[in-house]
């Protein structure tokens, strides 16, 4: 029996399959259309799709959301949505930022170093390369060009390419909400980052339009808080938090985010693309 | 150069990242395999297989969410064995579903049967199940840190006996603080790596040496704690001698500093009889020993902990530092009535050392709840007398509350109460930092200090902080708002009893005249 700690705020009603499972996650497919959800242990969190459980030991091989036990179960509710945030980052906050993720070169690919293209090419100097070389050809030469580099791109079942893409979609879902300005070119930007960014990986598919829709896992809600109003110490450790998600995930989803912050910051300024 | 590629292609299998980069790494070690990659086989993953030389035809077959293993070896013997042995760790990362980074096991015998290579049991529960577990710890040749306090002398001695005949190491118990291979444990910072090794009957004086060396652009091999009875007569040192013949044989320790009150002399002359066979130099800073109980026998004296991480970083770094000398400021009395220094510490060390000092600088009235031959024994350590150091870590006050370095609650309401007595010119005071530590100095500790500035202007506040850039409190802005509210940060606890001292011998200039 499953002793439920937390509900996702978005979770679809359907029959649900095994789809993976890990040691703090297992993921459930929708039979009947691409929707997912994940059982996860607190040490993962909330999130709009997540079930919080106190134990993974036993897990069913398949699983029936009703629309009234979600109703039911509805006073645990995670808040994953970034609507009505209110966002102000400061300059101060910025390049602390950008301290933390040099701090944290050595666990992600895609934080820039010194040594690039790297020898000798192995794979794993091959795998860097490519993905610094995505993430300057979105920004610097062509969205598209950089997304067909970068989609499925890295080693487990959520790769650090598609987590960078993540992170962009969120931070541009961030400067919609800041600048409380709706803004056409902006929607086509995500729609072209999801039309694009979408492959054969059901699980990395649906975390790519849980972004697109401007969800969040409360880790990631919590460290956008952090970054507009805590002190620098808890955003530090909002930071860390995020950053400590799966080998490099939480990380690669943070650098996408400030590189869209860092390219239009002060907010007012609208996206180049 | 020749090679040889082996594949193996896993359909409906999911591994995180973490899993596929451990096993990665573990096959790579092996001797005569030159690259290995493990992907989901995505499009753009395998155009890096292509160009790493990782690929093979086979691999068109698979779709998408197959798991592509590659292996490039210098025959094909290694090869094979590899993969196989590749094979192996992923069947076995399956079955060991709830294995994981954190794990869980209901006993230290049962995480050593998983983790076999582990060597050491960190034991921290009450007391009184202490001994038992540490000696179960030791029946299956673990080393342990004691971190559990209430230990008796008896079971102590017991155990420290039978560790060193089987050739193990108890540190503690009521061991604070060690660094193990760069590994923190306990309250302890995050330090740089080096070859300053570390001896310490003392946590908060192993921290303030650790962080002061690292701050200084040193670093630690080991920091092995003791616990604070064991250089007393009844337990002989047991650990601090096996902690430092352990020092003088390992590679990485160049540099040897002890830490502590002083020892029981049958144990300092054992310490001593050690430190004169080694070639390493050995400096021993034993708070409140005389130069001539240490340089007798060769060792390196140091009077302050400062003083003792500045002379083994210079050993270490085989030169001299240099320091901008600071001028003591001149303190002008504001307050007609302001005589006397209150210093509320989390860190026993702390309080006993800037007593050491108040008393070489001929400071008098000192009344501590430490008992120290500089001061006076406060019968109630809860009401201060004209110079008071309490120890807000000793017993009295932790009593079912948590450590002061973890819960600020009751320094903070006595910094309060202190800074209402018109009679009181300084408080000094210390942030200790690091893992185990108050996590939020910032939101728990600031805003007592910030109270205390609105309705004292004219005290002088003195705060040292204990940490390093690294510590997860960060350290910068914490010292940075410090400032801001106009309180003086010393960078060691030496520099700042100095300066203690030399405030109440500035503003009770004509009272001694």
């Amino acid at each position: 029996m499953l002793k439920i700690l937390e509900l996702g705020d978005y979770l679809i009603p359907g029959q649900y399959k095994l789809h993976s499972e890990f040691n703090r996650v297992v993921n459930y497919q929708n039979t009947s259309d691409d929707s997912m959800f994940s059982l996860v242990t607190s040490e993962v969190g909330g999130g709009p799709y997540n079930i919080m459980v106190e134990s993974l030991d036993h897990f069913p091989e398949t699983m029936h959301l009703t629309k009234e036990y979600l109703l039911e179960n509805s006073l645990k509710l995670s808040k994953s949505s970034l609507r009505n945030l209110d966002i102000q980052i400061s300059k101060e906050k910025l390049k602390c930022f950008k301290t933390l993720l040099l701090e944290n070169k050595d666990n992600s690919y895609l934080i820039e170093s010194d040594n690039q293209n790297l020898e000798p090419l192995n794979f794993e100097n091959h795998l860097k390369n490519r993905l610094i070389e995505g993430k300057k050809v979105i920004f610097e030469e062509s969205l598209l060009e950089g997304i067909k580099i970068l989609k499925g791109l890295g080693l487990g079942l959520t790769p650090s390419g598609d987590d960078f893409l993540i992170g962009i979609m969120i931070g541009i879902h961030l400067k919609t909400i800041s600048t409380r300005q709706t803004d056409l070119s902006r929607d086509k930007i995500l729609k072209l980052i999801l039309e694009n960014s979408l492959g054969k990986n059901e699980l990395s598919n649906w975390f790519l339009k849980t972004a697109f829709r401007g969800l969040v896992s409360f880790k990631m809600k919590k460290f956008i808080l952090a970054l507009s109003q805590a002190s620098m110490s808890d955003f530090r450790e909002a930071f860390n938090i995020q950053a400590r998600i799966g080998h490099s995930s939480g990380l690669d989803q943070l650098v996408g985010l400030y590189e869209v912050i860092k390219r239009e910051y002060p907010w007012p300024t609208l996206l180049k693309h | 150069m020749a090679h040889f590629i082996k594949t193996l292609i896993k359909s409906g299998e999911y591994f995180d990242s973490i899993t596929l980069m451990v096993v990665t790494k573990k096959i790579k070690e092996f001797k005569n395999i030159l690259d290995a990659a493990i992907v989901m086989g995505t499009l753009e993953n395998r155009k890096i297989l292509k160009a790493s030389g990782l690929y093979v035809d086979e691999f068109n077959k698979a779709p998408e969410n197959d798991l592509l293993i590659s292996i490039k070896g210098e025959n094909q013997k290694v090869t094979e064995e590899a993969l196989i042995k590749l094979d192996e760790i992923l069947i076995d990362v399956k079955k060991r579903k709830n294995s994981s980074k954190d794990e869980f096991y209901f006993s230290i015998a049962q995480a050593k049967k998983e983790l076999k290579d582990a060597n050491l049991a960190l034991i921290s529960i009450s007391g009184k199940y202490a001994a038992q577990e540490a000696m179960k710890a030791l029946n299956i040749g673990m080393n342990i840190m004691l971190f559990s306090d209430n230990v008796s002398l008896e079971e102590e001695l017991m155990l420290k006996k039978y560790a060193a005949s089987k050739e193990l190491l108890i540190m503690g118990p009521d061991c604070g603080t060690c660094i193990i291979g760069g590994v923190p444990l306990g309250f302890a910072n995050k330090v740089s790596s080096g070859d300053i090794g570390i001896v310490g009957a003392s946590g908060t004086g192993t921290q303030e040496v650790t962080t002061l060396i690292t701050n200084l652009g040193g670093g630690i091999s080991h920091a092995i704690g003791t616990g604070g009875r064991d250089v007393g007569q009844a337990i002989g040192g047991i650990t601090f001698l096996s902690a430092l013949k352990l020092l003088i044989e390992d590679e990485k320790t160049k540099t040897i500093l002890l830490v502590s009150k002083p020892p029981h002399a049958d144990v300092l002359s054992k310490i001593g009889e050690l430190a004169k066979k080694t070639t390493k130099k050995v400096v021993a800073c034993f708070l409140g020993a005389q130069k001539s109980q240490v340089e007798k026998y060769n060792m390196i004296y140091a009077q302050t902990l400062e003083e003792g991480a500045t002379k083994a970083l210079e050993i270490s770094l085989d030169r001299k530092l240099s320091f901008n000398i600071e001028e003591m400021p001149v303190i002008k009395k504001i307050n007609s009535k302001q005589k006397f220094l209150r210093g509320l510490f989390s860190g026993g060390t702390f309080a006993l050392e800037t007593q050491l000092i108040l008393g070489n600088e001929s400071i008098k009235d000192i009344y501590s709840n430490l008992k120290v031959v500089t001061s006076t024994l406060l019968d109630d350590p809860h009401r201060s007398i004209k110079n008071t150091i309490i120890d807000l870590g000793a017993d009295e006050f932790t009593q079912g509350r948590p450590h002061p370095m973890i819960d600020y609650t009751l320094r903070n309401e006595r910094i309060l109460k202190e800074a209402k007595d018109p009679e009181v010119a300084c408080l000094y005071l210390d942030l200790v930092l690091g893992f185990g530590s108050n996590k939020n100095p910032i939101k728990e500790f600031l805003p007592t200090i910030q109270k205390v500035r609105e309705e004292r202007k004219d005290l002088m506040v003195i705060c040292t902080v204990t940490g390093t850039d690294g510590d997860p409190q960060n350290k910068k802005e914490i010292v940075a708002s410090l400032k801001a509210l106009n309180v003086v940060v010393p960078k060691s606890n030496a520099e700042g009893a100095l300066l203690c001292a030399h405030i109440l011998k500035q503003i009770n200039r004509g009272a001694n005249e």
